[in-house]
């Protein structure tokens, strides 16, 4: 190929978007990260990505093995490296952004080590559990993970079946597997890595059940990693994505473990047996809330990477022909792209600021319980369950919308969608199914319900359900100003309240009705997650509108976050119009007004949309893709990519080709079959 | 695997309460009772072959799955075709796809063959169909380039006829001009049916057909100027070499312009001969062929194995008394699964109708008659579309409601879903293919006023009351009252679509621009056209059926529920068109929900009947017996990971680390004792 002098200049028609933004994207940039995190982070990009020791080929060409080794091989390296960047890497927190820096290769193979096994260590221990364990941890001379889920059960906690019967003869705990279905299944870096693993199981002492205890139990031998008597473990096989991680499984066979090993803090078995439980039960939502967080934040991200991937295709993708005899235009130029692209555009930064907000009230309420009060417990786990499965799934439809709009090319793993795609999507089912934590979200929201008219005063996000807004609002009265967002929001507030009033009156009807809570609960389920969906939705979209008021910036970056906000909101309403015309919240007319209005922003948002994706600022390297490369070069390096192809590594694959001669010499009816095999398929 | 697991008692429960028989609605399904029999004898042997057998597709490498399905299908044609008498003309052949479930040289046969004919003169046809069909030359046909994909004339490949040697010199001129993405090309294929604009001293003649042979016919090498080879993983197609070719002073001789439709002469004068148009006709075929094999299928296999994963995975309690539940037990998880039951089913009647016109248009056409092309061309672009895009949410809702597990390729369903994925923006990207079937519509919309419609369209004339009498469930039930609401709000919408398109035009904006400024409602529209068409037809279909009562229930309930989900999916359209007021979309949420309880007993018989044996599904999760963590363990147990207990390569990264912390652990258990 003649073309390398072009590879190094940036494509033309992704600069002259650059150069017609009215915003200063590193302005945008500091805004979404603040100044100091801003310039660790490229500092640590920087560390990772120019150093040659973790340069690899590109991980689609790598078989599972191959992915599951090198995963491996630049974790240990990463352990290395951060002992000597002692001027950079100051704290924990520092080692997690590295960490994640890292994680670009792909899911790190200490990950669970780091973010369960140790935490889980820490919260639970007691303090000589504490002094035994953790030095271990922290230097990498016992590797662990963190069993819970098994073949058979999952999110439901107290389905759990793996046994562990306390002996005091030998003061031990016999951890046993009864069944096939209490195998565990699952867990992070189970299968080859781990030396030890938390193992939850249901604690028996003295002939009776406890319920679901952590235990702390050694599988692989530290001499030669071979796994320990009474332990079967290994890899459970490919997975859509996660290909370096080791998801393994996990059958124990009256395996004897010290009765130390049990994590003491809050619930303790003494020597003779007798059990002592712990002073509260929802202690433990702490983890999984924290968890669920995180899950917010990585929807944002996700969906920030998937923006940035299809914009800049986008803007160097020409196609067709709009005017007759002009070139084929940029693809970001058609109002369909515009309408795929920017309201997920707007969304990514909607749920940046919902995991900013999501991550003070989490803050808050802990300061609240280490200090005793427990009041907003059950708010913040209804909260975040919504939260979480709310921006798992838009993000999860969202990056699917994202690779479509890429064509063909967004099929191939070069484009990054696969990955992008294969690695989120287990968001939905993971840290608790998503359905189910709707259905948790909405069962806190139907008690809100039933307090509020019962006199007693709701808290923070729920208060509103206690307004009565129904008289506020009522569609297609005149002179409604339908472009204030403030405005806007109120309709989501009242869409959010209508809905929750609703199904929580099918669960009361279903009660008069002769049905159990339970049963009147799932002959609901459909509308409660409505309900719950419509409750999230309103938060994410007043969290949005308000955190821009709050914001430093200048005025003409406000001005285009205040257009993101309003294609947010309006298309929030456009696509579920039906919820709001159903309860005349909106005439079908005014839906229609909204519909145009957000149609009518996407040439204005279009005007910075690269700059907008670029202040997300994702190295070429952290995106792995070749279409969303920062210097628009798409071809020529999707040509340079597919040459790492295996099947490239001979002009001639020789054993197919083997068969392939054999057949040109030989076959002689089968194309005749094969030739007519459409037109008989279809007749 | 000797005593029956909970699971296995579990499903086995689901099939006694079966209110139907599921052998009637099976043979509905493939046609008739005959029918039946012959794709089980099909599946039969091909399943018990000792050749075919393979080891899981599931843990196999791309590059093993690609040599092995190159084997397979040698083998197949070769040996067993012949040894069962076996032929493209038997009936059998319809289901060979199915039960091999991937092979090889599917675009040989599928596109560059049949290209042959559609763009050769007969002279031409007679060479190179015989080769190809022979399998003397295996080809592709080279259309996409990795600038360019469904605008044809957006291509950049060239090739400039030189009078002196009455050659074509074909030229990638720059790098997006590279062909890029056709199947079997990258390391299969000798020769390529080739798209190029083809130049006679300077002027453009627009694309054209060439045929280019690109391997040398003894060592496969690549010839002289030819840069070929396979354009790396992609989600799926993992048996398929999909190739780049980058042509540089290629030179064919001038017979290998395709000449049926335009020819030059060896003096370089170019000559018409025939309209462009009949090529779409080809396209019309790819769709109608993909929407059975890539949507009905896969959707259809997907619904099985979550279906019956859902009537044994317990989770959670519904009486606090009782044991844990069957998850199909809970309404929000039949909400995910039985309404991709029902598209399962209606794509299934609507691409057997679809087929239908087809064949009669394919008659009509050896009488010069193309007078349906349009409608067809609009159809079946929108219904691709529009079940591509249904049936792939739908499969990855299905994946997702078997949570945790169906994201292992031990579920099969990652294959399925990924398979499907790509669906959406072949054969013509989906919102290209909602704008082409506007484009009919709005040609529609305006003869609407003053003539009489026919076919898909003539409900496009009806000026009946576009209000809905439903009152009650029961009205809910009625598909007379369902097919008319869709068609009450396709026509709304389209006339609107019509009517802002007007408008734009008389404020003095140029066609094009007007097109362009309204598309997002000319898509909306096409959307409407389409789904009022998948309403009617299955209905219809399912009304005119003659079969026992309890099986025409279950299909009526299952037209109703497809109806009912989609327009509480979106309720907003069809009352801002008037078409339902808000209390009547209450009861029509209602009437999904009960119809959610009244399919629940039948819902595994209802996808024991699209009948897929264990091995054409490949999930542990949707066996027949539902035994699924047994196979779960087995599975993952047969993973190359799992050849040594220790992995050893990596474990030795590790070693030093863990030798410490056996130090520290058991020399302190050692000072213990």
């Amino acid at each position: 190929m003649t073309e390398t002098a072009e590879i190094m200049k940036v494509n033309p028609d992704i600069q002259k978007e650059r150069d017609a933004a009215t915003i200063d994207m590193e302005e945008l940039a500091v805004i979404i990260y603040g100044k100091e995190q801003l310039s660790k982070k490229r500092k640590l990009e920087d560390a990772v990505f120019n150093d040659p020791d973790y340069k690899c080929v590109p991980s689609a060409f790598l078989s599972r093995e191959e992915e599951y080794e090198e995963g491996l091989r630049k974790s240990s390296l990463a352990v290395l490296k951060q002992s000597k960047l002692s001027d950079l890497i100051e704290d924990h927190k520092d080692i997690m952004a590295y960490n994640s820096v890292l994680a670009s290769f792909g899911y790190p193979s200490f990950g669970l080590h780091q973010t369960m096994f140790i935490p889980t260590l820490e919260r639970q221990c007691t303090s000589e559990q504490r002094e035994k364990f953790l030095p271990l941890c922290y230097d990498y001379r016992i590797i662990g993970t963190y069993a819970q889920t098994e073949l058979g059960h999952g999110t439901f906690l107290r389905g759990l079946e793996t046994t562990a019967h306390y002996d005091p003869n030998t003061q031990e705990f016999i951890l046993n597997s009864p069944t096939i279905s209490s195998i565990k299944w699952w867990p992070g870096a189970l299968g080859k890595t781990s030396t030890h693993a938390v193992v939850l199981a249901q604690l028996y002492t003295l002939g009776k059940c406890h319920g679901i205890h952590p235990f702390v139990v050694q599988l692989r031998s530290l001499d030669d990693h071979k796994p320990l008597r009474g332990i079967t473990v290994g890899d459970i096989g490919p997975k859509m994505g996660f290909g370096p991680n080791d998801n393994g499984y996990l059958k124990l066979h009256k395996h004897r473990i010290p009765r130390t090993n049990m994590l003491m803090k809050y619930s303790q078995v003494s020597p003779d047996g007798t059990y002592t439980k712990p002073p509260r039960s929802t202690l433990t939502y702490g983890t999984m809330t924290f968890v669920r967080v995180l899950i917010v934040h990585g929807s944002a991200i996700a969906l920030a990477k998937a923006s940035t991937i299809a914009i800049r295709y986008s803007a160097v993708r020409r196609q067709s022909e709009l005017r007759p005899g002009e070139p084929e235009p940029q693809i970001l130029s058609y109002p369909t792209q515009q309408h795929k692209l920017f309201p997920l555009l707007a969304t990514a930064y909607a749920f940046h600021f919902v995991q900013l907000a999501m991550m003070k009230i989490y803050t808050d309420v802990n300061d609240q319980i280490n200090n005793s009060n427990f009041s907003r417990i059950q708010e913040l786990h209804a909260l975040s369950s919504g939260l979480k499965a709310f921006t798992s799934w838009v993000t999860n439809a969202g990056l699917e919308v994202c690779r479509m709009s890429c064509g063909g090319h967004g099929y191939s793993q070069a484009s990054g969608f696969p990955r992008l795609y294969a690695d989120f999507t287990p968001s939905c089912t993971y840290e608790g199914e998503n359905t189910v934590l709707m259905l948790q979200s909405a069962r806190y929201l139907v008690k809100c319900v039933r307090d509020a008219r019962s006199g007693k005063t709701l808290p923070g996000t729920v208060s509103y359900l206690s307004e009565d807004v129904s008289a506020v609002h009522s569609g297609g009265s005149s002179g409604r100003d339908l472009s204030n967002l403030d405005f806007l929001i109120s309709l989501y507030k009242q869409r959010a309240s209508n809905q929750v009033h609703f199904a929580s009156d099918k669960v009361d009807r279903g009660i008069s009705a002769g049905m159990d809570l339970v049963g009147a609960l799932n002959s609901a389920s459909v509308h409660l997650v409505s309900a719950a969906k419509a409750h999230s939705h309103y938060f994410i979209a007043k969290t949005f509108v308000e955190s821009l008021k709050l914001l430093k910036a200048s005025s003409e970056l406000q001005n285009v976050l205040h257009q993101l906000a309003s294609v947010y909101v309006f298309e929030g309403i456009a696509q579920s119009s039906g919820d709001f015309i159903e309860d005349y919240i909106l005439s079908g007319s005014e839906a229609k007004t909204i519909r145009q209005l957000a149609v009518d922003l996407l040439p204005l948002i279009r005007v910075n949309a690269v700059s907008l994706v670029d202040a997300f600022s994702f190295r070429d390297e952290v995106l792995q893709s070749v279409l969303g490369r920062y210097d628009g070069n798409v071809y020529e390096n999707l040509f340079k990519w597919a040459q790492n192809s295996p099947l490239n590594k001979t002009d001639v694959s020789s054993r197919s080709s083997i068969f392939v001669k054999h057949l040109t010499v030989r076959c002689a009816f089968l194309a005749e079959h094969n030739a007519t095999m459409l037109n008989t398929n279809i007749i | 695997m000797a005593s029956m697991t909970t699971e296995m008692k579990l499903i086995d429960m689901e099939r006694k309460n079966i209110s139907f028989s599921v052998e009637e609605l099976t043979n509905i399904i493939d046609g008739s009772r005959e029918e039946t029999a012959i794709r089980r004898r099909v599946e039969h042997i091909i399943e018990n072959d000792p050749v075919l057998k393979h080891k899981s597709l599931l843990h196999m490498s791309r590059e093993e799955r690609f040599t092995e399905s190159i084997r397979r299908t040698v083998y197949f044609l070769k040996t067993l075709c012949p040894r069962m008498g076996w032929t493209s003309q038997s009936r059998e052949a319809r289901y060979f796809e199915r039960a091999l479930k991937e092979r090889s040289f599917v675009v040989h046969s599928g596109a560059f063959v049949p290209s042959m004919k559609s763009f050769g003169t007969k002279e031409q046809a007679e060479k190179w169909h015989k080769l190809a069909a022979n399998l003397n030359i295996i080809g592709t046909y080279a259309q996409t380039e990795l600038g360019h994909g469904t605008f044809l004339r957006g291509l950049e490949t060239v090739a400039t006829y030189d009078r002196a040697t009455q050659e074509f010199v074909i030229n990638c001129p720059r790098i997006s001009a590279m062909k890029w993405w056709p199947g079997e090309m990258g390391k299969s294929a000798n020769h390529v049916f080739l798209m190029a604009e083809l130049v006679i001293d300077g002027k453009k003649y627009g694309m054209h057909g060439f045929m280019v042979q690109i391997r040398d016919l003894t060592t496969h090498e690549p010839l002289p100027g030819v840069t070929v080879g396979d354009i790396g993983t992609k989600v799926s197609f993992e048996t398929v070499d999909n190739g780049f070719l980058y042509l540089q002073s290629v030179r064919v001789p001038r017979e290998n312009l395709l000449s049926k439709l335009a020819q030059v002469a060896p003096d370089g004068t170019y000559t018409k001969k025939a309209s462009d148009r009949l090529m779409y006709g080809s396209m019309v075929r790819l769709r109608v062929g993909l929407l059975g094999s890539e949507v009905v299928m896969p959707l259809s296999k997907a619904c099985t194995i979550a279906v019956r994963y859902s009537a044994v995975r317990r989770q959670g309690l519904l009486d606090p008394n009782k044991d844990e539940v069957p998850v199909l037990n809970y309404v929000s998880q039949q909400h995910k699964l039985l309404p991709q039951v029902a598209t399962a089913y209606v794509a299934n009647f609507a691409s057997k109708q679809l087929i239908k016109m087809y064949v009669i248009f394919l008659k009509k056409v050896d009488s010069g008659d193309i007078e349906q092309l349009p409608e067809l061309h609009a159809l079946s672009a929108g219904l691709k579309a529009m079940l591509t895009e249904q049936s792939t949410m739908g499969a990855e809702i299905l994946r997702r409601a078997c949570g945790g597990h169906g994201y292992s390729y031990g579920s099969g369903l990652p294959f399925i879903v990924n398979r499907m994925l790509a669906s959406c923006t072949y054969e013509g990207e989906n919102t290209v293919m909602y704008l082409q079937c506007a484009r009919y519509l709005m040609k529609c919309a305006d003869k609407a006023r003053d003539k009489k419609l026919t076919g898909t369209v003539a409900y496009l004339n009806d000026s009946s009351s576009g209000v809905c009498p439903a009152r009650t469930s029961d009205d809910f039930l009625s598909l007379n009252i369902l097919m008319k609401c869709y068609e009450n709000r396709a026509k709304c919408v389209i006339q609107q679509a019509a009517s802002k398109l007007q408008q734009k035009i008389r404020s003095g904006l140029p066609m094009h621009n007007a097109w362009n400024m309204v598309a997002p409602f000319l898509i909306r529209a096409a959307k409407e056209h389409i789904m009022q068409y998948l309403v009617e037809t299955s209905c219809k279909f399912v009304n005119d059926l003659t079969c026992s009562d309890p099986v025409k229930k279950i299909l009526t309930q299952l037209c109703a529920l497809y109806a009912l989900h989609h327009i509480n999916n979106s309720p907003g359209d069809f009352i801002t068109n008037g078409c339902l007021n808000s209390a009547q979309c209450d009861i029509a949420h209602d009437t999904e929900v009960y119809l959610l309880g009244i399919l629940r007993p039948d819902a595994v018989g209802i996808v024991d009947a699209f009948d897929f044996t264990d091995d054409i599904l490949q999930s542990c999760l949707g066996a027949y017996d539902g035994n699924v963590y047994e196979r779960l363990f087995e599975w993952a147990k047969e993973a190359p990971m799992n050849r040594t207990e220790v992995h050893q390569d990596s474990y030795q990264l590790l070693r030093p680390y863990l030798h410490k912390g056996r130090d520290v652990l058991e020399g302190a258990a050692k000072s213990k004792l």
